[in-house]
């Protein structure tokens, strides 16, 4: 009998054992509204303080060996200018100045096509990113000055969509032709989301057509045809269909279906970063802190999940639990920011010694995207 | 968790027929019949699992655990459960404490009060509600008594209840992949 008893409490062991390894206490920390605010606010100050003269952004910096790193992607200077003018839209003070100057330097980098076709660099996801910062300034300020350049830039778009739905990813300027075969996993999503915002700004010119295109094969044949594992963690899609949703327009099954596998796969996220730890046993099971660009576009994923829900019933999620995890995601962005009197340091989220500009980039997103929740507990 | 998972979950951890040997063969006369043994084994067990489910909600909070990630886990632990319990034969008989005793050892602890059927019940408790969970529970539990109240059968049942205990071991891994996958899947 005693060996049966001492087998049973071996069975408990082993039992917590399991428990223990999958469920790992989760750590949210909680944060006010003001406090994701200001987060945000240093968040687009680091931005400023540290831009160059031309509007280029600092792209990466080493706190340890206290030097900018080389390198510079433009899809993400184009998403820095959307996370700006988002700002700007929320309130935070020089965000729209510094989108402007960093609009500028787009200008500079601006290739024009035949066709009345215009693309901001090689990567298509630059253009559809630009288009996505653009109608953002349009429709805080009203200024439709740049309505000729976003028409361009659609145009552009729209060619890099295939027959099947899917996006190009890199297109040869000289010779102005696909290159062939390219894919990213991101590229697809962002572009979508250009073509339904142009749709919104400009509905009689067609861009629906497209923008419909990309949803249904992101919906139903991306993930099959590029990259079925590690399942693509979609923010960008989250924002287009939030957006096709406004125009109004009624999405299908297989949207609704892949939006509500996206919103589990950003609940999945959330619940598995916050169980990380910098350090301790736990840091050995779980793996290293997410890079705050990472955390970031789960919680833009999630603000999309959430507007879509709000204008989708259709939509099965618990928005409870939507809520739950975007002001965790909040939580753990204000927690993890950079607090200092060095400028290059202030204010940013770093992954280790390293901070790259998306990593600002998408935790203001992020941020933002979290103040409805948090200004309505 | 949906309820009928939670059912199938619940019978497949308690698992009747294959526990039924661990009730105590009626002995003197006057001594407490087996199936009421197992009735009361159960029913300890149910006395042990009611705070689990009544405090499930408290309980996960202060560990900070999400109802997502404790159904990943339950399916986690269910899911080895049954893979263990299906390449590992029926318990043989065994000593027991004496008279009513017997119900609470050997067969509400360790046979029937085991770690997959308490985080089952807080899971639950925490996905359908308590009572909810206390009533599955309370259905599954009773059929350990079920089955020992059968009458006596020759070595051909004996293989048929085995082999039904090998089957719910067998479903036990298919209702621990579904919480895992409903947790997992969950956001």
């Amino acid at each position: 009998m005693r060996g049966r008893v001492g087998a049973g409490l071996l069975a408990w062991v082993a039992g917590l054992a399991v428990v223990v390894a999958a469920a790992q206490p989760e750590s949210c920390p909680t944060v006010s509204a003001d406090e994701a605010r200001a987060a945000a606010q240093a968040g687009v100050d680091w931005i400023g303080d540290n831009q160059a003269a031309d509007g280029h952004f600092l792209y990466r910096y080493d706190r340890v060996e206290h030097e900018v790193q080389p390198g510079y992607n433009y899809v993400r200077h184009a998403g820095m200018l959307l996370a700006l003018e988002q700002g700007a839209a929320a309130g935070l003070e020089g965000a729209a100045e510094t989108a402007a100057r960093g609009f500028a330097f787009v200008e500079d980098h601006l290739t024009d096509l035949p066709d009345g076709r215009t693309a901001f660099t090689a990567d298509t996801g630059g253009t559809g990113l630009l288009v996505a910062a653009l109608v953002e300034h349009r429709r805080l300020t009203g200024d439709h000055s740049q309505d000729e350049l976003l028409t361009d830039l659609g145009r552009f778009l729209e060619t890099t969509v295939t027959d099947e739905g899917a996006i190009v990813a890199l297109w040869d300027l000289a010779a102005d032709a696909p290159v062939a075969g390219t894919r990213s996993p991101f590229f697809t999503g962002e572009i979508l989301w250009a073509l339904a915002r142009l749709h919104a700004e400009f509905p009689g010119e067609g861009w629906d057509v497209p923008a419909r295109r990309v949803s249904t094969y992101l919906a139903t044949e991306r993930d099959d045809a590029e990259r079925r594992l590690p399942p693509v963690s979609d923010h960008w899609g989250a924002y287009g269909w939030d957006e096709i949703a406004a125009w109004p327009a009624r999405l299908t099954e297989d949207e609704l279906a892949y939006a509500r596998r996206q919103a589990a796969l950003f609940g999945l996220q959330v619940r598995y970063e916050s169980q990380r730890r910098a350090s301790g046993l736990v840091h050995l099971t779980r793996g290293p802190l997410a890079p705050p660009a990472g955390l970031g576009t789960i919680g833009e994923g999630l603000g999309g999940i959430r507007r879509l829900a709000e204008r989708e019933p259709r939509l099965e999620v618990d928005r409870d639990d939507v809520d739950e995890r975007l002001a965790c995601v909040a939580g753990m962005l204000v927690a993890r920011q950079t607090q200092s009197d060095d400028a290059r340091l202030d204010g940013a989220w770093f992954r280790g010694a390293v901070t790259q500009i998306d990593d600002q980039q998408h935790a203001v997103s992020a941020l933002l995207a979290a103040l409805p929740v948090l200004e309505d507990p | 968790m949906t309820l009928p998972l939670f059912v199938l979950a619940a019978v497949c951890a308690v698992n009747g027929p294959r526990c039924r040997t661990v009730a105590p063969a009626s002995g003197a006369p006057g001594s407490i019949p087996p199936p009421n043994l197992a009735g009361l084994g159960a029913g300890l067990t149910l006395l042990g699992l009611a705070p689990m489910a009544l405090f499930a909600d408290p309980l996960l909070d202060a560990v900070g655990i999400s109802a997502a990630t404790a159904r990943l886990a339950t399916g986690l632990l269910l899911l080895a459960t049954g893979l263990l319990n299906f390449g590992w034969p029926t318990p043989e008989p065994e000593p027991a404490l004496p008279d009513w005793r017997a119900a609470l050892v050997p067969i509400a602890f360790p046979t029937l009060l085991t770690p997959g059927l308490a985080l089952l019940t807080v899971s639950a408790s925490v996905d359908r509600s308590s009572p909810t969970a206390l009533v599955v529970l309370a259905l599954a539990l009773a059929t350990l008594p079920a089955v020992v109240a059968l009458p006596p059968g020759g070595r051909a049942r004996s293989r048929v209840l085995d082999g039904l205990g090998r089957l719910l071991s067998g479903l036990l891994v298919l209702a621990g992949f579904g919480l895992l996958m409903d947790g997992v899947f969950d956001i």
